[in-house]
């Protein structure tokens, strides 16, 4: 599971941030971006030197955090499970069409065809059964931009893996609910 | 072959991070930038059963010095002399030297003395 997209579904939740300089940030989760910049509600600031020294610096009502600066995010116990569900709520109800899973599907980085398996190209083929090497390609144009631009992009990706994770195709959800990772 | 965490996922990890710390925890997820999700957080020397530190966080890929796979020690022995050892402590990533500046202030007298040497013997 992606840790931005953990944090994307921990909206609202009540999350403990320490800084690089070892300050401590308390409050609830409103927004993340891409670079992990938060906003967050009702915040308190303790500045840090183990928990027996921990003063509250500061009160405010919203704050901005920039990414770069965070040592750790700490969330609920339950979130990884309460966002499992979800996932299998919404594949659940995905069921027909869900089978293109890779959002970057267009993305090229000139790696040449043994690259990382981070982005593959896939064809509009609706059993992904073959493809159980992440590295090779449907496509034969590698280096190129596919041109199949509307039939590729399928629903982007909605369980947090990133298309690292090799999903085998799933026809029937009725024995068990539980996402394959 | 790139080196993806993708083969320690869902299995026990240990972390050493950039501050020196040392903990194991389960893998629960990654991404490019070695950004981690963890769960069950626990010191590394403690045993099995040691107190959990955390129980989900995510680990900014900036503090991460290393992800290894964690094998816990097979057989009494082994678990007593790991829990016995005294390890010296990880050091953090920083490379602080104490009053740096002094070092550097006796370098430059060193140097500028050489100089002044070489000029006098030209003559």
């Amino acid at each position: 599971m992606l840790p931005l997209y953990l944090l994307t579904n921990a909206k609202g939740q009540h999350v403990r941030i320490e800084l690089k300089s070892g300050e401590i940030i308390e409050g609830e989760l409103t927004n993340v971006d891409n670079w992990m910049n938060v906003t967050l509600a009702d915040v308190s600031e303790y500045s840090n030197g183990d928990n027996s020294a921990q003063t509250e610096v500061l009160k405010s009502s919203e704050i901005y955090l920039k990414g770069v600066y965070i040592k750790y995010i700490k969330l609920q116990d339950d979130i990884i499970s309460t966002v499992k569900q979800q996932i299998n709520n919404n594949q659940h109800n995905n069921k027909g069409g869900n089978y293109n899973n890779r959002k970057y599907n267009n993305r090229n980085y000139n790696n040449g065809q043994g690259s990382g398996g981070r982005r593959s190209n896939h064809n509009n083929s609706y059993g992904n059964n073959g493809n159980r090497d992440m590295n090779r390609r449907h496509n034969n144009n590698n280096n190129r931009r596919s041109y199949n631009y509307n039939n590729e992009h399928g629903k982007p990706s909605n369980d947090g893996t990133g298309g690292y994770v090799q999903h085998h195709a799933v026809f029937n959800n009725d024995n068990n609910n539980k996402v394959e990772f | 072959m790139s080196p993806l965490l993708k083969e320690y996922l869902r299995q026990r990890v240990v972390i050493v991070t950039t501050s020196g710390e040392c903990f194991t925890a389960t893998l629960e997820g990654f991404d490019r930038s070695t950004n981690l999700v963890l769960a069950d957080i626990r010191d590394r020397f403690a045993s099995q059963d040691g107190p959990v530190l955390s129980s989900v966080q995510v680990l900014r890929g900036s503090e991460v010095v290393l992800v290894g796979l964690y094998e816990p020690a097979e057989g009494e022995e082994a678990r007593a002399a790991l829990l016995g050892a005294k390890a010296a402590a990880i050091h953090d990533t920083k490379n602080k030297v104490d009053n740096e500046h002094l070092i550097w202030k006796a370098v430059g007298e060193a140097t500028r003395h050489k100089t002044t040497k070489r000029r006098k013997v030209g003559e």
